[in-house]
């Protein structure tokens, strides 16, 4: 989840790369930041820190980026650290790459599992979850021991729950009696 | 010795939980972002409906149940959730669950005689709700125009001030308006007891008291006396106390209702009390500003008038033709077999108003939504004058139509020798000084004040009102001095009670008092008055 602030500027370059044509190019730069950010914990502080000046943060992000990337993007990132912005760098890259994927019908679905799954069983799973959905799908795969067996598929808010550990809440409340 | 063998344990065990569900549960979760204040900020939830339950699997409270909460607000990016349980258990990262329930809350006949919580789960120790309930949403439309009649059946309190001045009819929503300690709760208990007597007749009616932000002790102290006078029986109290979270008391009301209007569209009559609805704009004003919405005139938000103008539009007569009332709107579907016309839903609600203050923004707004008001007075109260009520600036808008006839024509002298009394007052200390006619105003407006003063917990029925507001009227009473009055009242009664039990009955049905029982009741208060104020000799 991103801020307000961070989603108007990411749509805003959405847009201006799809209307330019660049937003596979945009893509690939935005995605190249966000991993940088993400990895590195000191620049993600150093961009969040009020006390170091404008000019500092610019030649840092200056000799980070400016070669790296396409000029749309190079633009884009000196746009926001002049208006003062520069901690919304990270979350804008978030928003953005998150605004793409339902642009594009790519969902990310986590699964939690006890158990390795059988060599095909992966595969099974993503083609039903993609027939049922009739979306892309970005299998994330979690090993949740708490679960004692089953599966759980989460898309978007929606949890399908075959865990063992929800059948038997279902028991204990049925043996209660109590609805479910 | 007799043995049971396995197999037959494993086939009983097995029947069991053959109504066990043995799939996957399908369902929609978000996020606690953030927590505190009694409010939850969730972000996902993207399909929640406003007003759904939601439930906290993972808060676990210390009864063992998880928190449950409720969708109030509905932003871009998260869901403000209004928690109805211990602030405490929730932390950040916890998992929010739809219920894919709009809040409501089980109604019937089971819930009469039981104090309950506005999502109706019993506080009284007594067991689960008997009988067949039906879930009712707390939040419903009132009924349109063509659904209602106008209100035309008298609902009697039992207090001789109200029902002869300021009559309420069944349908009606009336004000009981004043400060601290002048009586207000009183008087609706009194009128929650008076009703007693109509469940001998075939259109009893069924009561809720509403207590909302009071003192557990103030609503068992209710509930004791209700218990003792036998009006616990057809009496549902709805219990938002001072200690409860801030959502509770705000949806108390709405429960109330919820449980009012089931015996209204089922053809039968109920009253409701709000006790009281400033403690209900404050919890309000409270839970509103947690989730930031914009505050206004003393801080509440815009929509307060619609908070309760919403809720007093549910009170309602409900056209007496069945086929009409069967088409209503929002009614429950499970309700709606059962539907009958010419039920009604009567709302006594109360505002505590500071230091006489009605021109503030809550007591204004309810008096320009109800259909008349009760103004207590302090220094009414502080002389003795209880019920406490301002007969000068107490209104019924609608009440007098369902004034019993006799009642009607006494009401109007007296209301005319009140208003003439409250001119004339400041003369009183002149006494002597005063011409004749002065005087004789002087002297029955004194005397119909006192006969209007009633002791605590003790409604009178209307024939006796009838009876007593009579030989005021024929000035009978001018000539018993002002403290004998209530010990003439009390002989009086008694004996007319004894000695005319037939014709007061009939009375009470027909509402007429003939001519010659009203000669013979005449001639008995006289018999009376000669008792206690003997005419001097000459």
């Amino acid at each position: 989840m991103s801020t307000k602030a961070a989603r108007r500027y990411s749509s805003a370059l959405l847009t201006l790369a799809g209307e330019q044509k660049k937003t596979g190019t945009i893509l690939k730069d935005i995605e190249f930041i966000n991993k940088t950010i993400q990895d590195s914990r000191e620049l993600s502080l150093f961009l969040k820190n009020k006390i170091v000046n404008q000019d500092k943060k610019q030649a840092v992000l200056t000799e980070l980026f400016k070669k790296k990337v396409s000029d749309l993007t190079w633009e884009f990132v000196a746009f926001l650290v002049s208006k003062n912005r520069e901690e919304l760098l990270f979350d804008a890259t978030k928003s953005l790459l998150a605004d793409y994927n339902e642009a594009a019908g790519i969902v990310d679905v986590h699964v939690y599992y006890t158990d390795d799954m059988k060599p095909g069983q992966v595969e099974e799973l993503q083609s039903i979850l993609e027939k049922k959905t009739g979306k892309t799908i970005n299998l994330i795969l979690k090993r949740d021991v708490s679960l004692k067996g089953g599966l759980t598929v989460k898309i978007e808010d929606t949890v399908i729950d075959g865990s063992i550990k929800n059948k038997l809440k279902k028991l204990e409340s049925l043996f209660m009696g109590s609805a479910v | 010795m007799s043995q049971v063998r396995p197999e037959e344990v494993s086939a009983i065990l097995r029947k069991q939980l053959a109504g066990f569900d043995n799939n996957s549960d399908v369902y929609d979760v978000g996020t606690v972002l953030e927590v505190g204040d009694g409010i939850a900020r969730v972000y996902g939830l993207s399909k929640i409906q406003a007003g759904e339950l939601v439930e906290l699997p993972d808060s676990i409270d210390a009864s063992g149940e998880p928190v449950r909460g409720m969708v109030l607000n509905l932003e871009e990016d998260n869901v403000g959730i209004v928690l109805f349980g211990s602030v405490e258990a929730v932390s950040e990262g916890h998992t929010v669950r739809r219920t894919k329930d709009i809040a409501s809350l089980p109604v019937g006949e089971g819930v009469l005689g039981r104090v309950i919580d506005p999502l109706g789960r019993p506080l009284d120790g007594k067991g689960p709700i008997a009988g067949k309930t039906y879930k009712s949403p707390l939040e419903r439309k009132a009924p349109g125009v063509i659904y209602r009649e106008p209100v035309t059946e008298p609902l009697q309190t039992g207090l001789k001030a109200i029902d002869a001045l300021i009559p309420i009819g069944r349908g009606q929503r009336e004000l009981l308006i004043g400060d601290r300690q002048t009586g207000k709760t009183s008087i609706a208990v009194d009128t929650i007891l008076n009703q007693k007597e109509t469940h001998n007749t075939d259109k009893p009616v069924f009561c809720i008291y509403v207590a909302i932000g009071q003192k557990g002790s103030t609503i068992a102290q209710v509930n004791q006396i209700l218990e003792e006078k036998g009006a616990k029986e057809y009496t549902t109290i709805v219990s938002a106390p001072a200690s409860s979270a801030a959502p509770f008391r705000f949806i108390a009301p709405y429960a109330g209702t919820a449980i009012g209007e089931y015996f209204r569209d089922t053809g039968r009559h109920a009253l409701i009390i709000f006790d009281d609805l400033s403690k209900q704009a404050v919890s309000y004003r409270e839970v509103s500003l947690l989730l930031r919405r914009p505050p206004g005139r003393e801080a509440y938000t815009g929509d307060v008038f619609y908070l309760h103008s919403r809720l007093l539009e549910r009170a309602a007569k409900i056209n007496k033709n069945d086929s009409i009332a069967k088409n209503m709107n929002d009614v429950p579907e499970s309700i709606r077999p059962l539907v009958k016309g010419g039920g009604s839903l009567t709302a006594i609600p109360i505002i505590e108003t500071q230091a006489g203050d009605v021109s503030a923004y809550i007591p204004t707004n309810v008096i320009s939504i109800t259909d008349g008001q009760i103004f207590l007075q302090t220094h009414l109260f502080n002389a003795g004058v209880r019920p406490a009520i301002d007969v000068g600036i107490s209104v019924s808008r609608v009440g007098g139509n369902a004034q019993v006839k006799s009642m009607k024509k006494l009401s109007g002298t007296m209301k005319l020798d009140l208003a003439q009394y409250r001119e004339l007052e400041a003369f009183a200390k002149f006494g002597s000084d005063l011409d004749l006619s002065t005087q004789q105003q002087l002297s029955r407006g004194a005397r119909s004040v006192e006969l209007l003063k009633q002791g605590l917990y003790a409604p009178l029925s209307v024939d006796k009102q009838i009876a007593i507001l009579l030989v005021n009227s024929a000035g009978i009473l001018d000539k018993i001095p002002v403290d004998k009055i209530s010990e003439f009242e009390s002989r009086y009664l008694e004996t007319i009670g004894l000695k005319y039990e037939k014709e007061l009955a009939d009375l009470a049905d027909k509402g007429v008092v003939s001519p010659e029982f009203q000669e013979k009741l005449l001639k008995e208060a006289g018999t009376v008055s000669n008792i206690i104020a003997p005419p001097a000799e000459k």
